[in-house]
């Protein structure tokens, strides 16, 4: 068979695929819709609320109003213009697509809306998120049984924990670091001043759309900076002061119990020994016991027993604030950089902290340069350097870290804190103000009832719960626990959180690393009116 | 010579709209009457759920996700999940993401049926999307929306192609004192969306107009469930019947039909809707690394350093007695019922059994056309809906 009758065939053959198998949706186009123009307002930011109006023509049919793929309220409908309410949305750095359907065609414009985000356009190239954060916890939160307040939960001595993740997707996420953590995040959260209430049966913010980028195991997001133990016992001192400030029984702690320890862990995470710490100088940590040779890995932190009729021995408590890749050197280790470590998992698509024997330790976030890398197929490429933020939020009150503040929500409920703008980088304070029913049983853990979400600027060094909006929570919240101590009936958590911003461009300029240094408290609280 | 005939004939393939084919999938059964005939072509599935797991050893992985512990014996929950495409796939109508129903139209009489792979997925060409959420709405005003995963297409979207709602959970709730009913036995609720168009990038196919007349009905609670004469009942591990701490183990488990007769009894509903009987065997599926039995949850053991559930996983379904009842108040089941199932999966395979007794109220509803991507118009009803209340319970293994 000759090239010219193969030919003919396919053309012949092909002709069928001409075909359209459906019919047009809509018969004329010139039937549909025409939009002209919009003007808006933005009310809530990406929590939506705000109007628009949309000019045009032939919109008095208008069945459908869809703005960056989500559905928008309609509010008023003449032949010339839509009036609409703007849906909650996802953060993102792009004007959104407004679509309209009528009866007779539908009509879209592109570009049309532009939710302003609490970054401006700082992140609107973000394609590398990573959160990195420490949040904070009372060492024991206070809760009714029968009528005493008692301290029944139990944070820990740590005094809360460090926490770090990461993703590199294929395209861009504008402002997703702010979220990926969940704490108190920021595409939650009203713009900055304002105030936003959900009750019980009100849509919670939407999340963004992701696309996973492809990544295999091994691949890594790091940031490091120099070891400093000395930084490291500072921060055990901090935390026993924490100690002996709100510890409820602290006046029993035996004052030559109290010691600086560090465990030893071996590659497979196993432990393989403990220490007293006798000093610490830069990049070496001293201890009394020499540490086994296959030490890889150490828990910096402290241990005090309480003696109560005499008996030390009956409570003793480790707390384990620091962690570190080190190499023994005599009686002393020598640490590898501080910072994260966060590898590839497939199975979910993030990046999370290695850390040492599965903790990932609050020493790890502090005010020092952080080199800022990505680790593909084996190689590294250091993308640029960023300043870290201060360790922790300094809130001046309530007091939360008390683990029993009780809120008066019949007046405006102000949070305050030293503010920190050490660079010209967003630094942004969300305050989140939660109720719980703890009587049901949910497979989500906890079933939220109310949500009273504030952002400020970290400049502003304060945020509000307008008396309006609190008038609108349960008159009280006792945070309350039965006889076997579960919880029971309503309780409140509040969640103080500082986003610090931080980028860096990638090496290969086709976006930005950007990084959400977070300092946050997180505390129970009780309601009263 | 034949490549021309071959060749033309394959071109010929493209002179045609697409549509549903009939081919009939006949399940592992070599008995006439449990041959099931082809499910009806459908543009889409909602499915809402409410489980309770009313048994020992019983997790998540019940409800489609991976891996049960830690345990959740004792929990009411509830989990819908919906997707549409085109075109009309007759698996929308015979699939499900929880339960598969057993035999339709069983008239008077009971009616079971092996299955030894009941998962798949729809065979539609593309997927469509009906607008940000579903909502059920009750005469009352509660509302129950199962969100569209992703909230909204990703920029540019030349990876949206795939949408679905619900698919996550949520407490079974009625009367609370805040929060809407996320169940409520016979009632009747509003099914509705609000319609949307996709971005101009997308390979989705999109419903534009809303859903607004659509309603489906929610069956009757089982109630009074017991199996030879026991109650099938939540396990309050830890506690005594008065809510004290014991820390002693409520074992909730049944025998089976393994060895004897089993015989379940309920109260018939007053809508009489059948009740669906789903008796599993699982598989087993590590759950985690370990040195020791502590390293892992109650329940499950470290075998060779891995935790593996001492009854199986219930995300590992390894094959299936399905059956129909009719709803009046009894219905046994026999060692000679489990004769294809025991045939099919390997007795050193099944690591659990678990039985789900379902009560299920199935619908179609109408809704607007689809439009594809380059604009045509694509009839994709019916969509199938189904509501379902699902007991599961644990049984014994000999």
């Amino acid at each position: 068979m000759n090239a010219r009758i193969v030919t003919q065939i396919l053309m012949f053959g092909l002709v069928g695929c001409l075909e359209r198998p459906y019919e047009p949706y809509f018969e004329d186009a010139a039937d549909g819709p025409v939009l002209t123009g919009v003007t808006f307002t933005e009310g809530g930011g990406f929590l939506g609320g705000g109007t628009a109006e949309i000019q045009g023509g032939r919109l008095h049919t208008t069945r459908t109003v869809v703005v960056g793929g989500r559905n928008a309220k309609i509010l008023e409908t003449d032949f010339e213009r839509v009036v609409i309410e703007l849906p909650s949305h996802g953060q993102t750095g792009e004007a959104l697509d407004l679509v309209v359907v009528t009866d007779f065609g539908f009509a879209r414009m592109s570009d049309a809306i532009a939710y302003r985000s609490h970054l401006g356009d700082y992140a609107a190239d973000e394609k590398v998120s990573v959160a990195i954060g420490r949040l904070e916890c009372p060492i024991e939160g206070y809760g009714y049984t029968g009528d005493a307040l008692e301290p029944i939960l139990w944070c820990g001595g740590e005094f809360g924990y460090a926490d770090a993740i990461a993703f590199s997707g294929n395209g861009i996420h504008p402002g997703y670091a702010t979220d990926i953590l969940e704490i108190a995040p920021l595409g939650g959260a009203p713009p900055v001043g304002d105030v936003r209430f959900f009750g019980p049966n009100d849509r919670r913010p939407p999340s963004p759309p992701l696309i996973l980028g492809p990544h295999a195991l091994g691949d890594a997001v790091t940031l490091t900076t120099a070891r400093d133990f000395d930084r490291d016992v500072r921060l055990i001192e901090d935390r026993l002061a924490l100690v002996q400030q709100y510890y409820y029984w602290s006046f029993a702690i035996d004052p030559d119990s109290v010691r600086q320890v560090a465990a030893f862990f071996d590659a497979d995470g196993v432990q393989v020994g403990q220490s007293r710490i006798t000093g610490a100088d830069g990049d070496t940590l001293t201890l009394a016991q020499a540490p086994p040779p296959e030490t890889t890995g150490v828990w910096t932190g402290y241990r005090f027993a309480e003696v109560y009729d005499g008996d030390p021995e009956l409570y003793e408590t480790e707390a384990w604030v620091g962690t570190a890749s080190v190499t023994p050197s005599g009686s002393s280790v020598v640490g590898a950089g501080a910072g994260a470590w966060l590898e590839y998992d497939d199975f979910s698509g993030f990046f999370f902290p290695v850390g040492v024997a599965g903790l990932f330790g609050q020493s790890e976030v502090v005010r020092r340069p952080y080199e800022i890398a990505t680790v593909r197929a084996g190689v590294t490429t250091v993308h640029g350097t960023v300043e870290g933020p201060r360790p922790v939020l300094d809130l001046l009150d309530p007091d939360l870290l008390s683990g029993r503040e009780v809120l008066r929500t019949d007046s405006t409920v102000e949070i305050h804190w030293i503010p920190d703008q050490a660079t010209d980088d967003p630094s942004i304070v969300v305050a989140e103000l939660k109720i719980y029913d703890q009587d049901v049983r949910d497979p989500n853990y906890q079933t939220e009832l109310f949500r009273v979400v504030a952002t400020a600027t970290d400049a502003d060094g304060r945020v509000r719960f307008p008396a309006s909006v609190l008038a609108q929570l349960p008159a009280r919240v006792e945070n309350r626990f039965d006889a076997n101590y579960d919880f029971t009936g309503l309780w409140g958590d509040i969640t103080v959180a500082r986003h610090q911003l931080r980028k860096v461009r990638l090496a290969d300029d086709s976006g930005d690393v950007v990084v959400d240094f977070i300092q946050a408290v997180n505390a129970p609280v009780g309601l009263l009116r | 010579m034949s490549a021309f005939f071959m060749t033309i004939a394959l071109l010929s393939a493209c002179i045609r709209p697409s549509d549903d084919y009939e081919v009939r999938l006949y399940d592992a059964s070599t008995e006439l009457d449990q041959i099931l005939p082809p499910g009806d072509p459908m543009g889409g599935q909602i499915e809402y759920f409410r489980f309770a797991l009313n048994g020992s050893n019983l997790g998540l992985g019940q409800a489609a996700f991976f891996g049960d512990t830690p345990y959740q014996d004792g929990l009411s929950f509830v989990i819908g999940y919906a997707d549409f495409g085109y075109p009309r796939s007759p698996d929308y109508d015979r699939q499900s993401n929880f339960l598969v129903p057993g035999p339709r139209d069983i008239g008077l009489e009971d009616a079971c049926v092996t299955r030894i792979d009941a998962s798949g997925y729809p065979g539609t060409t593309e997927y469509v999307d009906v607008g940000d959420h579903i909502a059920l709405t009750a005469a009352d005003g509660d509302v129950i929306r199962l969100e569209r995963d992703p909230s909204s297409h990703p920029r540019p979207a030349g990876e949206s192609f795939f949408a679905s709602w619900g698919g996550t959970l949520a407490p079974a709730l009625t009367d609370h004192a805040y929060l809407a009913d996320t169940w409520r036995p016979d009632s009747v609720w509003g099914l509705s969306f609000p319609g949307t168009v996709v971005p101009p990038e997308s390979s989705m196919g999109s419903v534009p107009y809303p859903l607004t007349a659509a309603t489906v009905r929610f069956p009757s609670g089982i109630a009074g469930l017991e199996i030879d004469g026991e109650p099938v009942r939540p396990p309050h591990h830890d506690y005594d019947d008065d809510g004290v701490y014991t820390g002693e183990r409520d074992e909730v488990r049944f025998a089976g039909p393994f060895e004897r007769q089993m015989t379940l009894t309920w109260e018939p509903s007053t809508t009489s809707d059948p009740l669906t009987v789903s008796l599993r065997y699982l598989g087993a599926a590590a759950q985690g690394v370990c040195a020791v039995d502590a390293d892992c949850d109650i329940g499950v053991s470290c075998v060779e350093g891995e935790c593996i559930p001492d009854d199986g996983d219930g995300s590992v379904v390894l094959g299936e007695l399905v059956c129909t009842v009719v709803d009046d108040g009894v219905f046994s089941l026999s060692p000679d019922d489990l004769e294809f199932l025991d045939a099919a999966v390997r007795e050193d395979q099944r690591a659990g059994a678990v039985l789900w007794v379902a009560r299920m109220s199935e619908g179609t509803v109408e809704i607007p056309d689809a439009m594809s991507y380059v604009g045509g118009r694509i009839p994709i009803s019916p969509v199938r809906t189904r509501v379902t209340d699902v007991v599961v319970t644990r049984l014994d293994l000999p």
